[in-house]
């Protein structure tokens, strides 16, 4: 019995030192995420008085010199490069550091080329060139030498509490775990690499369509849409996709029904890009994806300020547009910056699933400035002669002045041409000079697309039931659909931009709140999309509104 | 469960193999262990998934003996056990209830074999097939804070048992029973999930190929005519 024991006790403890074992042994392969432009990382670790991540960067610089430091500091928040010098804390032994006043380190650290910064107890803050950290970490009064610990703002949008997300944070699922697939359309990322793990998933999966593959696309936005769905969904698996033109955005569209995605927010809007009932080569791609079972979720656009629409008058028949008594539409810009204005008529004709028939009805677009007069500047002449593709749109852009200036625009009718409804577009950063607007209709293509649901924009403080900002895009679409959907919070906290508006920053949390509801609900994203609309609060006129849509956003009922 | 599962096994060879012993052997006339019984059981129904709880199990049999060393037994019973939810990363598509309350009614048929020791102790060993009533009542209390009712509905279970037990005379009519049988059972449900206040707002599901298996272990008296 005895031997037995110990025979089954020596066996559990070799089972255990070998189970001990198994930890330690997977603690020896090392894993290192390089960035692009890094060298590889050996094992051959420099000074061990070194923490791990300074270590890294030593030995990123021996072997990739200032400029892969430089493309490791781009990813890593917590690397300060100052020039060719990072910032470092060392860590000074007390029984050495009480020696002296610590002014020879402070003269030893200058001799370097660096500067202490700050000296509290006995950790030092200073800049270090690159090729003076192992030189100090040498010194006997050096502990340790590591990057300074930086805290980490976690911003969670209050759109979170506003739509009631945060009422589902605890609960379990109902006979479902989904994990959402979310793909964001933009035009960039820029910055993305660093709020990985933080205010984006551990990790997400991009693909950039613009012709040079760069997938942060000079711009953050993508970035910001992104962190408010990660805000509404943390469990929503990310897909991130960049483009620069309507081709690149049809392969990155069906990049995304590739992935299998199950919603595509896209805060992303189009001017003079189709007749805005739902029709034309941008809303073909909402309708794509929703024939492959994808949820578009659009904002409505930030154009209701900006936005005019009317029938072509001319009392004076002189052949141009009469605006309140005169030929001129003017606007103010301020000064340096680029003017552009889109016009477009309700002359599309029969769009065929891929291309319209186009306009027989001719109208021309012209740009003047005031200076004691109207002086012409430049027009748009496009010819709408009733052949096929011709499409009733004209745009004048990048024109500047040096100082605030009163510009102005005349649209002309050719001769022969029947009346339509003008449509003018202006930029929405500069809305508050217009000199006539009519929000009504203004909803962003393709926020039109019967398949796409539209966000509009409202404040998220409280007290502010029925407020709206008064820049969100509006309906109806040009069938006299209702538009927008939903509303949703927007100006609101975002790591990315600090504050995050307009109605680019509503539609991800509708996307969100979608996602949310896809991995905690049996519902499908389609079920769950007629259960935001009769969930909304209805907010402005009763029932759905050109403003409000159905109303607010409130997903815990 | 492993280890809540050794301690009954472990009683019940030991009870084995003391009733084979020669010393019992030499109270063999007293006891007939062939004559129909009733048994009045309670015990714990060890669960078969980390996110069942055990359950309390109550139970009812009878015996009719078909051979000296054979019999068939009929018992019904009773367990209750709370379902837990299940971790998202836990979540696999295997589908599963939901969180809430688990109760069943097995109806089991056994055929037992005693064996002849013709002492106070007579161990046994049996094995039969199931029909089980199940209800599980799940519990919505915070999904309808935030506007949603459920359910799900349980279908009948079939399966089959196994096992082994072993009964001790306290007198020529009553004997202690220690019992223990593992259960494997086959069932489904149909689930549903309602917006409250939008009850048009629905959606439904099933679930089939549900196995529920689970441990039980028993004490109880017998009672012989």
């Amino acid at each position: 019995m005895k031997k037995n024991a110990s025979v089954t006790i020596t066996l559990l403890g070799l089972l255990l030192l070998f189970l001990l074992a198994l930890p330690a042994r997977a603690q020896n392969v090392e894993t290192y995420i390089l960035n692009p432009g890094t060298t590889d990382f050996k094992s051959d670790l420099p000074e061990p008085k070194l923490d791990h991540q300074l270590a890294k960067l030593v030995q990123i610089y021996r072997t990739g010199g200032l400029p892969a430091v430089r493309e490791m500091a781009r990813y890593h928040p917590q690397v300060d490069l100052i020039s060719d010098r990072v910032k470092v804390v060392a860590h000074i032994r007390r029984a050495l550091a009480l020696d002296g006043p610590h002014g020879d380190l402070r003269d030893f650290v200058a001799f370097l080329g660096g500067q202490v910064e700050l000296a509290r107890e006995q950790v030092f803050q200073l800049q270090i060139p690159l090729t003076g950290i192992e030189k100090l970490a040498a010194r006997r009064d050096i502990r340790r030498i590591r990057l300074p610990l930086k805290p980490h703002l976690h911003v969670v949008t209050e759109g979170y509490e506003f739509s009631g997300a945060d009422q589902f944070e605890t609960l379990n699922g109902f006979q479902n775990y989904h994990t959402p697939r979310v793909g964001i359309l933009d035009l960039g990322f820029n910055g993305y690499q660093s709020l990985l793990g933080s205010e984006l998933p551990d990790e997400v999966t991009t693909k950039s369509f613009r012709w040079d593959g760069d997938i942060n696309g000079g711009t953050s936005h993508g970035t910001a849409c992104a962190e408010i769905v990660h805000d509404m969904c943390g469990q929503a698996k990310l897909y991130f996709a960049n483009f620069n033109t309507l081709t690149e955005m049809g392969e990155a569209v069906e990049w995304f029904i590739e992935q299998e995605v199950d919603i595509i927010s896209s805060s992303i809007g189009w001017y003079n890009a189709g007749a805005g009932d739902g029709t034309g080569p941008v809303c073909r791609l909402v309708d794509l994806a929703a024939a492959n079972n994808v949820l578009w979720i659009n904002s409505s656009g930030n154009d209701a300020n900006s936005h005019w629409e009317g029938q072509f008058v001319d009392d004076n028949l002189n052949g141009f547009c009469d605006f309140g008594g005169d030929d001129i539409f003017s606007f103010y810009m301020p000064a340096y910056q680029s003017l552009w204005v889109y016009m477009n008529w309700n002359d599309w004709g029969t769009w065929d699933g891929s291309e319209y028939s186009g306009s027989a009805n001719d109208y021309d677009l012209y740009l003047y400035y005031y200076s004691g007069g109207w002086h012409y500047v430049d027009s748009s002449l496009q010819a709408q002669n009733g052949v096929r593709g011709q499409w009733p749109v004209e745009g004048i852009s990048g024109w500047y002045s040096t100082s605030p200036l009163q510009w102005g625009i005349k649209v002309k009718k050719k001769t022969g041409a029947a009346s339509k409804k003008i449509e003018l577009f202006f930029d929405f950063n500069y809305s508050y000079n217009h000199e006539f607007n009519h929000p009504w209709g203004s909803v962003a293509i393709p926020a039109d697309s019967a398949n796409a649901l539209a966000v509009g924009a409202i404040p998220w403080l409280s007290g502010y039931t029925d407020y709206y900002y008064t820049y969100s895009g509006r309906g109806p679409t040009e069938d006299f659909r209702i538009k927008p959907d939903l509303t949703a919070a927007s100006s609101v906290s975002n790591e990315t931009y600090g504050t995050f508006g307009g109605t680019s920053a509503s539609c991800p949390h509708v996307a969100g709140a979608i996602a949310l509801l896809y991995h905690k609900t049996p519902f499908s994203p389609q079920d769950i999309v007629e259960l935001l609309l009769a969930r909304a609060d209805d907010w402005g006129a009763t029932g759905k509104d050109n403003i409000f849509g159905e109303g607010k956003l409130d997903i815990d009922d | 469960m492993k280890r809540s599962l050794s301690l009954p096994l472990v009683v019940c060879c030991l009870a084995l193999v003391f009733a084979l012993s020669p010393s019992s052997r030499a109270m063999a006339e007293e006891f007939s262990a062939s004559r129909t019984n009733i048994v009045l059981k309670g015990g714990i129904s060890f669960p078969p998934k980390d996110h069942y709880r055990e359950a309390i199990f109550l139970g009812f049999g009878v015996d009719f003996f078909l051979s000296p060393c054979i019999c068939l037994e009929v018992g019904i019973s009773r367990f209750s056990s709370e379902v837990s939810s299940l971790e998202f990363d836990d979540f696999t598509d295997q589908r599963d209830l939901d969180p809430g309350t688990l109760a069943g009614y097995p109806l089991q048929l056994s055929l037992k074999y005693q064996f002849p020791t013709g002492s106070r102790f007579v161990p046994y060993l049996l094995a039969g097939g199931d029909l089980v009533l199940y209800d599980h009542q799940v519990d919505l209390s915070d999904w309808e804070k935030v506007g949603f009712t459920g359910e799900n509905k349980m279908k009948i279970g079939f399966g089959f048992h196994g096992g082994l037990g072993l009964n001790i005379f306290i007198t020529p009519g009553i004997a202690f029973n220690i019992d223990t049988r593992y259960t494997y059972t086959i069932t489904g449900f149909t689930w549903t999930f309602t917006d409250l206040n939008h009850p048009e707002i629905t959606v439904s599901g099933e679930v089939n190929n549900l196995k529920l298996h689970y441990l039980m272990a028993t004490a109880g008296i017998k009672i012989y005519f």
